[in-house]
């Protein structure tokens, strides 16, 4: 039914054909789940049947993670986008900041939360459609066979290692997923912790205000500090393989090298699809208080990522945004939105949280396996934030994200001090100095 | 000579011109079309690589001139890009000198006669003729810590623990470059054999009768009759692994904690996964330039053309 890529690949912008006025909806993400990729394309059957006013083909491209945003990128510098773009929040704010995006005002659903909106200068450029909220997977059973549970502090996580270290066989190895040297991206998880515990890169009150670097200033400078002194230490206990990727990682955590992982459902999902004897004995545990929350410094905030859709303009060669718009509407109000976060439970989470309570999701195994983490969810979404806007009282901004993840500064500051390579005071003030070169040049290029 | 002679040796001489003349046409007509491919394919992206250093922008969007600014952030601020410089530089010096010694081993070892010489000499060459990614996923598997048939065999046959993690911060650059090792060293194989077999039989007959060893015939016959392909083969292998892509990519991505992160490496990354063209492309040239000066000392070092005249 679908061609899907092929048509993309080659450069196909011919969308409207003059033959029966048939036109060509251009779909592009790096969802690379097949269920999640049916979902869409079962729901454009739906929609161009019933909805739409015009007869429309379908040309879903689907390219992988790391390639999307440079596909996107030749795609609009050569007028050539596609009619609508489903990937993460990060690659949006990118392009909205350049004003290749539309206002998708009228088709955001109202209850979603501003939390998780982008509002660029009064414009609202994505449609959120999930969130990933992390947290902590541990083996249950491991843990007691060892007998001890879950940390709540850094100095307990770190003790249970030791524990764990000393009460496994030989052959086999704690593993706190804490790194993968080779990935900035996966090294860049690590925030998650990080953010927690207030030491941020950057700090900035409004939309309004410039950012301006904070991580070598106090308090921020010794939390980080405390971070990376932790990531060394952890770093003893974390696989050290170049090859540990995502999906490997969560492999992992399905046999029982693995005790602990940062990585959200998709390891319960594993547990589930390949090992469902451990899946029972895999449980949720909150990230360790660090220090400066121990010394009620600092509050518990999750920093998330998450995906939508956004609809590039014409100015960048869309040619049926119209049509884009009408099915994003259509799509985020039909059942197959919620067998599309379904297809990962629990790792898309809705952006209306209202959904986690329809039966429709509650029908799914692992959510009803999960209820504990369905919890966390609905306590920790208020105060999550995306990377876009971790500190922002008001709609989220921007800034933050592509200039962490455009740069080598997280991953330098995070990865050298892990390995012993430099002190984590060293690594602070590198990354405080780079920021502070760069944060400007941001500044003009985003006022451009 | 009479008038009417001369003027006929004068025609004679103008047609003589004129078609030398057509001759030299037709041979740049027809050397047209490749130049025209060199200049289109090679020359227009070196070029424009070259234009492309002194822009900055997020992409191919919003491009603007800098001037040398990428090459000053790369040269005095970036310490990532002199990392990647050394290890550049070390895995092509280490995979030369791999590839080199057993690459002259081998091919000494194939220029001997023995039964199924030919079919052996073919199935050496099998390492060259499969596609270098395939390589590099078959080594990946190989040696998968988890189901790699070599960490199975270690740990059931040899004295081993645990599962070695060939691509850990200690072993990954080692791994890479035996990698690289078995897929390439058979470049030299076969430039070193040609040379080899066509050494005249009877400088070895002559050394034996002066009661030469086997060590003293490959220093006093083999070498100085291989020193000049040897001159090649360690310039075009240094040059071909410094600017070594796939194998590393695809087996480590230039890490762990950026232990493989060569120069080429670098560029990629910089370019594609920062979306910064201008500072890759700054990376490239002055990759570009460092090959170039290491070249050209190389050559004034070694002064191939007195080898080749020997």
């Amino acid at each position: 039914m679908v061609t899907a890529g092929l048509a993309g690949c080659l450069g196909d912008d011919d969308t409207t054909s003059e033959d029966g006025g048939t036109k060509t909806l251009h779909l592009l993400s790096d969802v690379q789940v097949e269920q999640a990729q049916q979902m869409f394309e079962d729901a454009f059957d739906d929609w161009a049947e019933n909805e739409a006013d015009t007869n429309v083909e379908p040309n879903f491209e689907y390219v992988p993670s790391g390639e999307v945003r440079n596909t996107i990128n030749l795609r609009l510098s050569a007028e050539d986008a596609p009619d609508l773009i489903f990937t993460s929040v990060s690659y949006h704010a990118q392009f909205g900041l350049r004003g290749h995006l539309r206002d998708l005002e009228d088709i955001v659903p109202s209850s979603v939360p501003d939390s998780v909106r982008m509002n660029l200068d009064g414009r609202e450029v994505y449609v959120p459609g999930n969130l990933q909220m992390c947290s902590s997977w541990y083996r249950q059973d491991v843990y007691e066979e060892a007998g001890i549970e879950w940390g709540t502090t850094w100095e307990e996580q770190l003790h249970n290692y030791e524990v764990l270290d000393e009460h496994l066989p030989d052959d086999q190895d704690p593993t706190l997923y804490v790194a993968n040297g080779s990935h900035p991206y996966m090294i860049y998880g690590h925030y998650h912790p990080m953010l927690s515990n207030g030491s941020q890169f950057i700090d900035r009150d409004s939309n309004d205000e410039p950012p301006y670097p904070v991580v070598d200033q106090e308090p921020h400078r010794s939390r980080a500090i405390e971070y990376l002194e932790f990531l060394q230490d952890a770093y003893e206990y974390s696989p050290d393989s170049v090859n540990f990727g995502y999906g490997e990682a969560t492999q992992l955590f399905t046999t029982e090298r693995v005790m602990d992982t940062k990585y959200p459902a998709r390891a319960l999902v594993n547990s589930f699809n390949e090992n469902p004897e451990i899946a029972e004995h895999v449980k949720m545990g909150r990230f360790a208080d660090t220090p400066a929350m121990q010394a009620g410094e600092s509050e518990y905030q999750i920093a998330t990522i998450g995906e939508g859709f956004s609809v590039p303009t014409t100015d960048v060669g869309a040619s049926n945004p119209e049509l884009a718009e009408s099915y994003i509407d259509y799509f985020m109000s039909s059942d197959y939105y919620v067998d599309f976060l379904l297809t990962v439970p629990l790792h898309r989470v809705p952006a209306d949280l209202d959904i986690l309570h329809t039966d429709r999701y509650q029908a799914n195994e692992i959510v009803q396996a999960s209820p504990e983490y369905v919890s966390y969810i609905e306590e920790m979404a208020e105060g999550a934030r995306f990377y876009t806007s971790l500190t922002g009282e008001e709609t989220p901004t921007t800034y933050w994200d592509p200039l962490i993840r455009g740069t080598e500064i997280g991953p330098s500051m995070l990865a050298e001090p892990m390995v012993g390579r430099t002190e984590p005071e060293e690594a602070v003030d590198r990354a405080g100095d780079r920021l502070r070169e760069e944060i400007p040049q941001f500044e003009e290029q985003f006022a451009e | 000579m009479s008038a009417i002679q001369q003027r006929l040796s004068e025609m004679q001489d103008t047609a003589a011109e004129w078609k030398r003349k057509r001759t030299n046409l037709l041979g740049y007509l027809l050397l047209l079309p490749a130049v025209l491919v060199f200049l289109v394919l090679s020359v227009g992206p070196v070029l424009y690589g070259i234009w492309l250093s002194f822009q900055s922008g997020f992409g191919f969007l919003d491009l603007q001139f800098v001037g040398l600014e990428n090459y000053r952030r790369l040269l005095f601020d970036d310490p990532n890009f002199w990392s990647s410089v050394r290890t550049g530089a070390v895995y092509a010096a280490y995979s030369v000198v791999l590839q080199t010694t057993l690459g002259v081993a081998i091919a000494l070892l194939l220029n001997e006669s023995f039964r199924f010489e030919n079919f052996v000499r073919t199935i050496v060459l099998v390492t060259y003729l499969i596609p270098t990614v395939a390589v590099a996923i078959l080594f990946r598997w190989l040696l998968n810590a988890q189901v790699g048939i070599v960490n199975f065999s270690l740990t059931r046959y040899a004295p081993v623990d645990g599962a070695v993690n060939f691509f850990s911060e200690a072993l990954a650059l080692h791994t890479v470059v035996w990698a690289s090792g078995w897929k390439f060293t058979i470049f030299v194989v076969l430039i070193i054999l040609a040379r080899l077999q066509s050494i005249d039989a009877e400088l070895y007959e002559l050394a034996r009768i002066n009661g030469a060893n086997a060590i003293q015939r490959f220093r006093d016959v083999t070498y100085p009759q291989i020193r000049s392909a040897l001159f090649l083969v360690i310039l075009l292998r240094g040059i071909f692994m410094f600017n070594k892509f796939d194998m590393i990519w695809v087996l480590t991505e230039g890490g762990p904690f950026r232990q493989t992160e060569t120069m080429v490496i670098y560029a990629y990354k910089t370019a594609f996964g920062q979306q910064s063209y201008g500072e890759g492309a700054a990376v490239t040239t002055l990759m570009f330039l460092l090959l170039a000066t290491v070249s050209i000392v190389y050559f004034a070092a070694f002064s191939p053309e007195e080898e080749v005249e020997n």
